[in-house]
């Protein structure tokens, strides 16, 4: 050991960086422009109504600057962090204080973020989840950074006696021989995939462009509304002009409006995913897997592979072309937050989805599947209920208006029914003695798979039709992420809830 | 024998088909129907209401047919909601707990004991006077997957949390 660091205390109540200042004072801005910054626009307005003198402007102007950084000054002097018995504790607010608690063993995990301020002044955002119906979370927004490691090293050194795990000797060999290592040393990281700007182009080529241009339509049409409404523009006249210039030669003007679109919304999409994913990597470490990401914002998130409930891969019709997979892990997770910690991959080979696999479920865990198809009373009762009748049901409805031109909706019922047997020819449910995946998709390819021992709980369910044609639906559910196979045969449905009730009964390994 | 590594017949492992099934107290099916017939009374007595105070009575005989549509609705349901009750059941094994619903869509949800995360009770005030219990067992698979198990004699509900309780601890601190 070269260094000597001394055991940070942290059962002493201690504030963040003072770098935590600027940092609220940026955030307080932020937030006023955000949320009020169309209130801005008629203060501006009244400013120049009143006529204020060039000092009164200035003074004015400090005023505000002095309350934002005063308020930011106290923000930060009555915000602390420590620990008491078994509980991390943040107490903060200038006016109202409030204090939260949470336990060690709610902690589930435990994140680091940096945007390019943090960056310059050394400090990064520890972000600590928590799972179970307790929604709490805790954002510690200016903690230096080796303080913030040496602090998430003691929650999980401290998490880990709270609760110990299956393999307790190997966690104490791991911490004890921890202390004698560099903290960064220990954690020794495999990388398993990391993305090339290459990787990024070919990622933002194949994104969902549909989105982008809902998004970025959303956006202008957002800030176009407000704007509108604080300076009561009228420009209505001036857009029915305008729509009214493109009704008359809409059929050209559409295709160059496409066109467009398809451009500005490729531009978007390959902008978006260079900056957020931007030097992507995803790492092996000691307990888990961690992804680190971002241009502008540097983002860490982890978890330990225990955690892991299940995961899911797919492709697009572009991303085919490339060979590319979104890949997704589930953490535990309660469901309304369970979003926010899937650890999502933007884009993967298929080696990296093998390695990945062999990574979190073993290099024998998903081999010797079995395979089954659902029932081919699927393609029929599908087809009935979502091509022919609504159909049939809106050639009729539409008839009263549209008179012949209401049969185009019959169009629907051959178009649902190619879907309907192409989603059934890739449907595919394959058993392994220890895994569960399924294959589905349409236009795309998309997997979900699932340790059985990770099933909270397993229904076998039925409807009229099913049980005359000896069919039935199984669900799983998990803390990730719940599967669902229909159609598929009784006794299929019935071996596989008893065969995963004997796995799940009889394994002894925490699930999480 | 160090090692044991038995080849499982999937055939040989228990099933939860042709279980002996516990039936729910059919007060609880009394508690169903009293609060369905509350809600139909109240709605009533609201449109009646209204048509008094609008004083207007020329929609009375639409009324009527709706109303009496609707009635014929609501008797099929409760004597659905009969049927369906009667054939409720839950079965307590030694590792799982089994609940099965439904009459024409019917399921059966297991939930292993080594995967419930907490269970309470839970009383309405009818349930209350009839001295009946509600058990809902957690698991972390989200609401869909939590078990509610109502209808159950407070002394058998509270009997049955113990001894999931006891259940949770084992495998907790095993």
């Amino acid at each position: 050991m070269n260094t000597i660091t001394p055991d940070p205390d942290f059962s002493l109540p201690s504030r963040q960086s003072r770098a935590a200042i600027v940092i609220f004072v940026l955030k307080f801005v932020n937030n006023t422009f955000r949320k009020g910054w169309a209130a801005l626009v008629p203060i501006f307005i009244a400013l120049r109504k009143f006529s204020l003198e060039d000092w009164q402007i200035y003074l004015l102007a400090t005023v505000i600057v002095l309350i934002y950084i005063s308020f930011s000054y106290l923000s930060y002097q009555r915000f602390y962090y420590y620990i008491m018995g078994d509980e991390i504790i943040i107490e903060e607010g200038v006016l109202y204080r409030t204090k939260t608690s949470l336990p060690f063993d709610k902690v589930q995990t435990i994140n680091f973020k940096q945007n390019i301020l943090q960056q310059v002044l050394g400090v990064l955002t520890l972000q600590i989840d928590s799972a179970g119906s307790s929604k709490q979370e805790i954002n510690l927004e200016a903690l230096k950074e080796n303080r913030a490691k040496q602090f998430r090293d003691y929650i999980l050194d401290r998490k880990e006696k709270v609760a110990p795990s299956g393999t307790l000797e190997k966690r104490i060999a791991e911490s004890g021989s921890d202390r004698e290592e560099d903290v960064d040393e220990k954690r020794k990281e495999k990388t398993l995939l990391h993305l090339k700007p290459i990787d990024l182009i070919k990622i933002g080529i194949s994104q969902n462009h549909l989105r982008s241009i809902a998004i970025f339509g959303a956006f202008v049409w957002n800030t176009y509304a407000q704007l509108k409404e604080q300076l009561d523009f009228d420009e209505d006249e001036k857009i029915d002009q305008l729509t009214g210039i493109i009704g008359s030669e809409w059929l050209g003007r559409l295709g160059l409006l496409i066109a467009v679109a398809l451009i500005l919304s490729l531009i978007v999409s390959l902008g978006i995913t260079f900056f957020r994913n931007f030097n992507f990597r995803l790492t092996e470490t000691s307990d888990g897997i961690k992804k680190r990401y971002g241009l502008m914002e540097r983002h860490e998130q982890s978890t330990t592979l225990r955690k892991i409930q299940s995961i899911s891969w797919g492709d697009n019709l572009i991303k085919k072309i490339f060979g590319l997979f979104v890949f997704r892990m589930y953490p535990a997770a309660s469901n309304e937050l369970s979003r926010k910690k899937t650890i999502s991959v933007p884009g993967s080979y298929q080696k990296h989805v093998n390695a990945l696999i062999d990574l979190i479920f073993g290099e024998q865990a998903a081999v010797d599947y079995s395979r089954h198809r659902m029932s081919k009373f699927f393609i029929q009762r599908t087809t009935l209920f979502f091509g022919l009748l609504p159909a049939v049901l809106l050639a009729i409805v539409t008839y009263f208006f549209w008179g012949p031109y209401s049969a185009f909706f019959l169009l629907w019922f051959p178009l649902a029914l190619a879907a309907t047997i192409v989603y059934y020819k890739k449907w595919m449910l394959y058993i392994s003695e220890e895994v569960v995946r399924i294959q589905y998709g349409v236009f795309s390819h998309q997997n979900k798979m699932i340790r059985l021992s990770k099933v909270q709980a397993v229904r076998l369910s039925q409807s009229p039709f099913q049980k005359r044609k000896n069919l039935a639906a199984l669900d799983l559910y998990s803390a990730g992420r719940n599967f669902s196979f229909s159609y598929i045969s009784y006794e299929l449905a019935l071996q596989l809830q008893n065969y995963i009730l004997y796995k799940v009964e009889s394994s002894t390994d925490k699930w999480m | 024998m160090l090692f044991e590594n038995q080849q499982i017949e999937i055939h040989e492992l228990p099933s939860t088909e042709d279980l002996d099934f516990q039936k729910l107290d059919a007060r609880y099916l009394t508690i169903k129907i009293i609060n369905h017939l509350v809600f139909f009374v109240v709605v009533m007595l609201a449109v009646g209401f209204f048509l008094l105070l609008e004083n207007d009575f020329s929609w009375t005989p639409t009324l009527m047919i709706f109303m009496s549509v609707w009635g014929l609705i609501y008797v099929g349901t409760l004597l659905y909601m009969r049927k369906e009750f009667l054939l409720r059941g839950y079965v307590l094994r030694k590792h799982d707990i089994v609940y099965r619903k439904g009459w024409l869509w019917t399921s059966i949800v297991v939930v292993p004991f080594n995967r419930i995360q907490h269970c309470e009770l839970s009383q309405g005030p009818l349930e209350k006077s009839y001295k009946l219990a509600k058990l809902n067992i957690f698991t972390a698979g989200g609401q869909s997957s939590d078990l509610k198990l109502p209808g159950l004699k407070k002394e058998e509900a509270a009997s049955i949390k113990e001894f999931l309780l006891n259940q949770i601890n084992e495998h907790n601190y095993a």
